[in-house]
């Protein structure tokens, strides 16, 4: 039986990935370096917010306002919550690549 | 983030992109790392940091907006960038797609598309016409070879103005000058042409044997005149012209060598001259003089001499020759040449002298419009540039090169350029025609509107440069420097700055000021031509048909038979339906003939006579004076008491009578023709008649005089017919009724009265009809602009108006406030237009009857409706600033 998955692609997979990470802390700038602090890759910035735009849209992650802060010129930190279905379309994307991956053995296919 | 940095870009471009809600986090969020990073990395690696960040935003939330939805501007977008790499692209890769890209564009704003076109093809459309016309005066070469060595020469002197040579000065000054290699002598003619069914009146030129050649042209069928044709003796010789030969003479080759009548003589055809030809006025067939030569100097009775220069002579020269030979002869013929003075002018003046002067002015009214158009459209450009300064920006931003930007906007101005020119040339040619349809058939011959390859050469040079230059100057505009600017601008100034206002209150004041100096021309000419309608001529020229009769010099034999034959004819035409009745005159007022000369009067009985150097006479037949509705002032009109053989009376005009006896009591005075001493008889005084208008509207009346034509005898007569309606449709039956009672009486000139009076004022009827079509064009040209310039102003200030409303402003005040930027430059446009005004119209002062050049009412009448115009064509636009949605204006670009 084939299951219908939300496909997430893998920018999208690495932004909900560091929500997940952050918890309470999730906003623009700590999304941006978590990602690249764990993967060592430079991350335009610009990308996360329009992926975390798309993927509010689509419903898996939410956001709310938080104080306004004087290291910000008195504008206040958008911060970002995953949804459950953000984190089923995760979970599903694991098992997709899980599933890809099987097989094919580490090391026998140069990466 | 001082904005003069190169990431000022991309502040722009976040600010556009990103809406409000959004930009408030990612700001804030910069704000933060910047910050932080500001203490621990130092402030340069903080700022470089802030520049990428910024850059990935603006790059990411472009290529959302364009993904999917604009996918073919990504894709061009893409494929700018490439071509950018490839440093040999053309500046039009692909013209189609250009051209459909641009066509796109335009269509995507039909206000400015049509507004630009409509401004560029009214103003080509005025130059094309008065272009055309003014090349048909001042630039189409006379249809003569080498037209610029020709030159006309006459006589001024004692009493006498404009008289030609006798023959004997014409041998002399062939004899002494070194200037010419021709001159012949040329006077106008009209004779009855007989002989080829039906009689008519044609307008000829004698002239010594020599002129075809002189001209440079030969008879398209026949031969020139020899010298020998000139001789005393020696056959009548005749060449006609192309229009009596085709019309008269059915085309026939073998016309050569067969004879007509001329005036009772018989001639030979000798020649055809090719169609077109004129020389001079509308003649119809050219003879040389054959008489004696007149070797008396006394006998000038020749128009004018013409002469062929020299290659290399000019004028100056030959009028320095001519002074010194005029004076030379003086010496030596004092009796017949004293103080007579030589006029040397070139054919071109003295036919074309008295246009010029009202043709270059309404040229350089013209130009004016056309750069009053060319400034509409080139504001229009620009505002439109400014506001697609963004867009460029982005496009360059973008990578797309200068070169494809500038293709860009070459294509739209070529684009606009061609339909403004195409639509323009429709427009000139319709004006051209209506200006045509316009004049009288008056138009001298030599005058040619035909629209000529080199008029519209240079037009669609015109337009084609006019749009270029301004298509492209917002390029050059936007392309000098750096391109980001115009982003940063574009958002960061909320009000119009000083230097956008300056050049806005400029172009209005310019366009209230040209279009002011139009109205005012138009004004005068207006005016003037009212006046001129407004002159009462002395008589009545409503539903009034006229036409020349003439019996041949031999038949009918006496002059009894004649008055009897030309005394039945009112009878006979009143007789016919819709005409109320039918007279007579010699001269009819402002007609082509006028009999006058020098009259003698009696102050008072037993006092010897003086003399009156000018009347007007003419002879009438019974009935005239009712028919003209020419009042009887006192005595009464003729009747059938004064006939051949009985006394001699006579009716004057006011004029006269109280000139001659300014005491009063006119009736039963006398006077006679010619000097005191002449062998006429005394005519007396039966009547007085009110005052006409002889020679035209814009004339004094003259002293005038009517004869009973049964005293006279005159076998040319001009018909006046009354009727009930419109007076030419009578015209065929009366001429019927002419042949019935004699087929040899010849019919010719049938004209309406009122076409007699059009005929003398022909120049102003034109001149002002085409004034009048120039101010309403100026005028539209004015609105068009001011509205422009308002327009593009509210869309401009869109989001600064919103805000002042957001603020508390009322509607009122903010239409105010625009309103101002067009009440101010239009007041002082009107001051300069003015003044301007007052230095050009004396210029006009040739063409005015009865008003002055500085009228002031005409120019107050003039500034008034400007500012009419220019007031509403302001409010219009500027009212839309009061119904401005703050929220929507204040929220969205």
């Amino acid at each position: 039986m084939m299951r219908s998955v939300r496909v997430l692609g893998d920018f999208e997979q690495l932004v909900l990935l560091a929500v997940l990470h952050l918890g309470e802390e999730a906003y623009g700038i700590t999304i941006t370096d978590e990602i690249a602090s764990r993967t060592g890759c430079r991350v335009a910035q610009g990308s996360v917010y329009t992926t975390l735009n798309r993927l509010e849209n689509k419903g898996l992650l939410s956001s709310h306002r938080g104080e306004p802060l004087p290291v910000r010129g008195g504008r206040s930190r958008r911060y970002y919550r995953i949804e459950p279905e953000g984190r089923q379309a995760l979970e599903a994307a694991r098992i997709a690549l899980a599933d890809m991956w099987r097989g094919l053995e580490p090391g026998t296919e140069p990466v | 983030m001082p904005g003069e940095r190169p990431d000022g870009v991309m502040v722009g471009l976040l600010v556009r992109l990103v809406p409000p809600a959004e930009r408030e986090d990612i700001v804030g969020d910069l704000r933060e790392r910047f910050e932080r990073e500001r203490i621990a990395l130092g402030e340069r690696t903080a700022r470089r940091r802030l520049r990428r960040a910024l850059r990935s935003v603006a790059v990411a939330y472009l290529t959302a907006r364009l993904v999917p939805g604009r996918l073919r501007e990504a894709a061009a977008v893409r494929a700018a960038r490439r071509r950018r790499r490839d440093p040999a692209s053309p500046l039009l890769e692909t013209p189609g797609r250009e051209v459909r890209q641009a066509l796109r564009a335009l269509r995507r704003s039909p206000l400015y598309t049509t507004t630009v076109i409509g401004c560029l093809a009214l103003g080509l459309g005025l130059t094309t016409a008065v272009l055309t016309i003014f090349y048909g005066i001042m630039l189409r070469p006379l249809p003569f070879t080498d037209p610029d060595r020709l030159v006309v020469l006459f006589l001024n002197g004692p009493g006498v103005t404009r008289v030609g040579p006798s023959y004997a000065d014409l041998l002399d000054w062939r004899r002494l000058s070194r200037s010419f290699e021709d001159l012949e002598l040329y006077r106008g003619t009209e004779m009855m042409l007989r002989g080829l069914d039906q009689a008519e009146r044609l307008a000829g030129t004698v002239a010594t044997p020599g002129l075809f050649r002189l001209l440079g042209v030969r008879p398209a069928l026949g031969r020139d005149f020899d010298p020998a044709d000139g001789e005393p003796g020696a056959p009548g010789t005749v060449v006609l012209s192309h229009r009596v030969w085709s019309t008269r003479l059915g085309g026939d080759p073998a016309a050569v060598g067969r004879t007509v009548v001329l005036d009772e003589e018989t001639y030979t055809i000798v020649g055809i001259m090719p169609p077109g030809f004129h020389f001079e006025a509308a003649a119809d067939f050219w003879l040389p003089p054959r008489t004696s030569p007149g070797l008396s100097r006394k006998s000038r009775y020749y128009a004018a001499a013409i002469g062929r220069l020299r290659p290399g002579v000019t004028t100056d020269q030959v009028r320095r020759e001519m002074n010194t030979l005029a004076a030379r002869l003086a010496s030596e013929y004092p009796e017949t040449n004293a103080e007579m003075g030589v006029v040397v002018r070139s054919l071109a003046e003295d036919l074309l002298g008295s246009s010029r002067t009202p043709v270059t002015v309404f040229f350089g009214a013209v130009c004016f419009l056309l750069l009053l158009s060319c400034a509409n459209a080139a504001h229009l450009m620009l505002g439109r540039a400014a506001t697609r300064r963004r867009e460029l920006a982005v496009r360059s931003a973008l990578g797309s090169g200068r070169r494809r930007l500038l293709g860009l906007l070459l294509t739209e101005s070529v684009v606009l350029a061609a339909a403004a020119s195409g639509l323009g040339l429709v427009v000139g040619v319709l004006l051209r025609d209506l200006y045509l349809a316009s004049l009288p058939e008056q138009v001298p011959y030599y005058l040619d509107f035909s629209l000529d390859p080199q008029v519209v050469l240079v037009l669609a040079a015109l337009t084609l440069l006019t749009a270029v230059l301004f298509g492209l100057a917002p390029a050059a505009f936007f392309l000098s420097g750096d391109p980001s600017r115009h982003l940063r601008e574009g958002n960061g100034t909320l009000t119009d700055r000083p230097g956008r206002l300056l050049p806005r209150a400029l172009l209005i004041a310019t366009e209230s000021a040209l279009t002011l100096i139009v109205l005012v021309g138009a004004g005068l000419m207006l005016k003037s031509l009212a006046n001129l309608r407004s002159v009462a001529p002395g008589f009545d020229p409503k539903n009034v048909l006229t036409m020349e009769l003439e019996f041949p010099d031999h038949h009918p034999e006496t002059s009894e038979q004649v008055i009897a034959l030309f005394e039945s004819v009112p009878a006979r035409v009143a007789a016919l339906p819709g005409i109320v009745s039918a007279s007579a005159v010699s001269n009819l007022p402002m007609g082509r003939s006028q009999w006058q000369g020098a009259i003698s009067f009696e102050p008072a009985e037993g006092e010897p006579a003086r003399e009156i150097s000018w009347a007007v006479g003419s002879a009438v037949l019974k009935g005239y004076f009712r028919l003209m509705h020419i009042p009887v002032l006192a005595g009464r009109p003729f009747d059938d008491r004064d006939v051949g053989g009985g006394p001699e009376v006579v009716v004057v005009n006011e004029s006269l009578a109280r000139h001659c006896w300014p005491e009063g009591d006119w009736l039963g005075r006398r006077i006679k023709y010619g000097p005191a001493d002449s062998e006429w008889p005394w005519m007396d005084v039966v009547g007085t008649t009110g005052d006409l208008h002889h020679y035209g509207l814009d004339y004094p009346v003259s002293y005038g005089y009517f004869r009973p034509h049964a005293q006279v005898g005159f076998r040319k007569m001009t018909l006046v017919v009354r009727t009930r309606s419109e007076p030419l449709r009578s015209a065929g039956a009366v001429r019927a009724a002419i042949r019935e009672i004699d087929p040899e009486l010849a019919v010719w000139d049938v004209r309406s009265m009122e076409q007699v009076i059009a005929a003398n004022h022909w120049e102003a009827i034109a001149y002002s009809r085409l004034s009048g079509v120039f101010s309403l064009l100026a005028l539209l040209l004015a609105a068009l602009g001011i509205y422009g310039i308002v327009s593009y102003s509210v869309a401009q200030r869109t989001r600064e108006l919103g805000l002042r409303l957001a603020l508390g402003a009322r509607p009122g005040q903010l239409i105010g406030l625009l309103m101002r930027r067009v009440v101010v430059p239009t007041g002082l446009g009107l001051a300069v237009g003015l003044a301007l005004a007052l230095l050009l119209m004396r210029g006009l002062s040739g063409l005015l009857f009865g008003v002055v050049w500085d009228d002031p009412p005409v120019y107050l009448a003039a500034a008034v409706v400007m500012a009419a115009i220019a007031l509403p064509a302001g409010y219009l636009p500027a009212r839309s600033a009061g119904r401005i949605d703050p929220v929507r204006a204040l929220r969205g670009e």
